[in-house]
């Protein structure tokens, strides 16, 4: 009966986080920073919060600048970060220097990681934000 | 003959001078309906979208007739503000959203509050926490600080409308507004309003609101709604609003109707029981039905699926004498001629429309706003693509006012605006443009459809023409750029009725070229079809770097 009963419950998790968004997965996911994860955006640990590529959301990229903004179209909400050299190799640290508009989480300089680069994408991760972005 | 001919000629003159009307769908206070009929708003190419919210009775908290507070939450939350704002992010920049404020005083100890006040206080709280709340200043073309206030201040007790505190009010609401444009960067143009029958109702409030609207630098221009009994009325108010008032500003219309005639005022009999007489008998029903009941049956036809004909409809209106037929038309042109900036009349009558607080059924009593729709399904049902099918007693007027526009819609960028060309420009090259800046004229082509004036500096006023081929001004505005927000671009693509406008705002200053791509195909900012998958942009900067900010379409 525990086993059916375990299994059940394992079921119901399993379902209930293949139909759940980025934004809305649980923190579990988030704290570890999900590498598997490709799409572009920003990800809050434990904020329960993401922004993310989607429809009507703009990527923004200066290669020559080192710049990378995600905006939606009336730019109620965006981030623009700026980084201090190209992030590309996996445990090199970069300094981002970040402007954002509704998200107070994402806001002045930090240090980020690179935890994962793919030659498209680079995955970077920091105590407050972790980010996916298109490789500068 | 020759003194005919002359006299002809003036009057082509006079009304040609005007003409800048926009037309627009008004929503009262139901302004969670819009967001229903997109595609109805969209086929219909209008150009602004009118709702109202009632500050007094949603937002302001009264105790023994006093305002001693305001339910912020409410406010934040309403779900009034997020569906109307929903619809504008639907439609898009292309259809220009007005608010009005509906804030009655009547029944309030001391009626208009005093400015300084703590209850005056409340009101200006309530209402920046509305404009803050879902972006409503930002999403906002025009403003309009109150309701026809000469009815909604006037406590018939007392015999007063308290003219002299709400002129104070509306002069400290002006400059409170203004200051608050200015912190938050909102561009939106400020009216005062609305006066509803100027021509008729001698209140001293009406007196207030001109001179406030002459006075104060901080408003814009003057509501007026139009609710007449004699069709003339409209020119009259309008007349009286420009020559006796002497009001120079914009003028608006955000209310109009023939209401007060439909269903008999005064010396009429209430037209609502006239009996359809001989044309009843030659249309299948009883010369004794009365008019209420015809429409009650045509409520029930259209919701049983088999509405009477449009056609039926019209042919009985137009048997009765008192009838004011084509009453659009003449307000229209008295629009025109007293240049009457936008214009929102009535847009749709839905079935089950309780939400318009009406009776689902027709009595002697009903009042008769419905038949000033353009379109009319409640009572003429929809057509077989689910669209609207539309009041045969309006919509022709409606559509040939559309079709006579000059320019159909004015969209303002920040380095850039754009006119699309209406009807009334069949051949492009028989018109010219002329822009003017600090007495600087510059002359400008009319493209097929549209014009698209570039070079502009972000947040600044320019005087606009268009001229016939004898150097007539045909249609005049004066149009502000919009600001730059911030030094970081966005693409933006705007539904502009027979087009759509692609544009980069917030460009920088060292920005020196730029690029727009569809599937990676260079495009050009004005189009008349959007497929492909996905937009872009390239900006080269001085420095030689590029930018590329890409969105998808679908």
């Amino acid at each position: 009966m525990k086993r059916y009963l375990m299994l059940a419950a394992l079921s119901a998790m399993l379902f209930l986080m293949a139909g759940c968004t980025d934004r809305q997965r649980p923190e579990a996911v988030f704290a570890g920073f999900d590498t598997d994860c490709e799409t572009v955006g920003l990800y809050f640990p434990g904020a329960f919060e993401s922004f993310a590529v989607d429809y009507g959301i703009q990527v923004c990229i200066n290669h020559e600048r080192l710049t990378f903004r995600l905006q939606n179209s009336d730019q109620s909400e965006f981030v623009h970060a700026e980084f201090s050299s190209a992030p590309s190799e996996v445990s090199e640290k970069v300094t981002v220097s970040v402007t954002s508009l509704g998200f107070d989480l994402a806001k002045g300089n930090f240090e980020m990681e690179v935890v994962k680069a793919d030659g498209e994408r680079v995955w970077l991760a920091s105590e407050t934000v972790n980010m996916i972005i298109p490789a500068l | 003959m020759k003194k005919t001919l002359l006299l002809l000629l003036l009057a082509l003159l006079y009304l040609s001078k005007a003409g800048a009307q926009e037309l627009g769908a008004n929503y009262n206070e139901n302004i969670a309906q819009p967001i229903t009929e997109i595609q109805m708003l969209r086929n219909s190419e209008i150009s602004w979208v009118r709702g109202f919210i009632n500050i007094h009775s949603e937002f302001l908290t009264v105790e023994n007739n006093v305002i001693v507070g305001i339910n912020e939450d409410a406010i934040r939350n309403s779900s009034l503000s997020r569906q109307f704002m929903a619809a504008r992010a639907s439609l898009g920049e292309g259809v220009k959203f007005i608010l009005s404020l509906k804030i009655p005083f009547q029944n309030d100890e001391g009626l208009v509050p005093e400015v300084g006040s703590e209850a005056c206080e409340y009101v200006f709280k309530a209402a920046r926490l509305l404009l803050e709340s879902f972006d409503m200043g930002r999403n906002i073309s025009l403003l309009v600080m109150g309701n026809e206030p000469m009815w909604e201040n006037w406590n018939a007790d007392l015999q007063s409308d308290d003219a002299d505190d709400y002129k104070d009010f509306l002069n400290e609401f002006a400059d409170r507004i203004a200051q608050w444009k200015r912190e938050e960067g909102w561009t939106f143009e400020v009216f005062a309003g609305s006066l509803n029958r100027i021509s008729e109702v001698p209140r001293p409030t009406i007196q207030a609101v001109m001179d406030v609207v002459n006075e104060n630098p901080n408003v814009d221009g003057l509501d007026l709604h139009l609710h007449c009994y004699n069709v003339n009325q409209a020119e009259n108010d309008l007349r009286l609003a420009r020559e006796t008032y002497g009001v120079k500003k914009k003028l608006i219309c955000t209310e109009f109707s023939m209401v007060r005639k439909l269903e008999g005022e005064g010396q009429d009999p209430n037209h609502r029981t006239a009996s359809l007489g001989s044309w009843g008998t030659s249309h299948g029903y009883s010369s004794d039905m009365q008019l209420y009941e015809y429409l009650d049956m045509a409520v029930k036809n259209a919701s049983a699926g088999n509405p009477v004909s449009p056609d039926e409809f019209a042919s009985l209106f137009e048997s009765f004498g008192w009838y004011p037929r084509n009453w659009f038309t003449t307000f229209y042109n008295a629009f025109r001629k007293y240049d009457t900036y936008v214009i929102t009349g009535r847009f749709s009558v839905v079935p089950n429309s309780d939400i318009y607080n009406f009776a689902p059924t027709y009595t002697a009593d009903t009042r008769l706003w419905e038949l000033g729709g353009v379109y009319i399904p409640k009572l003429l049902g929809f057509n077989p693509d689910g669209t609207y099918v539309p009041n045969p007693l309006v919509y022709p007027d409606f559509m040939a006012a559309k079709n006579g526009m000059y320019i159909e819609k004015v969209i303002e960028g920040q380095r850039e605006i754009l006119l699309v060309l209406g009807n009334g420009i069949a051949s492009p090259a028989d018109f010219t443009g002329k822009i003017v800046k600090d007495g600087k004229e510059t002359e400008f082509a009319l493209a097929e459809g549209y014009a698209l004036l570039g070079g502009l500096a972000p947040d600044t006023a320019y005087s606009i023409s268009v001229l016939d081929s004898g150097n007539n001004p045909v249609w005049t505005r004066t149009v502000s750029t919009a600001p730059l927000r911030n030094s970081f671009p966005v693409l933006k693509y705007t539904d502009a009725g027979k087009y759509t406008y692609i544009c980069l705002q917030n460009l920088p200053d060292d920005a020196e070229s730029c690029r727009l791509m569809i599937d990676g195909e260079t495009t050009a900012p004005v189009t008349a079809s959007m497929e492909g998958n996905v937009l872009s942009a390239e900006i080269t900067y001085s420095d030689g770097s590029v930018e590329t900010i890409t969105t998808d379409l679908k």
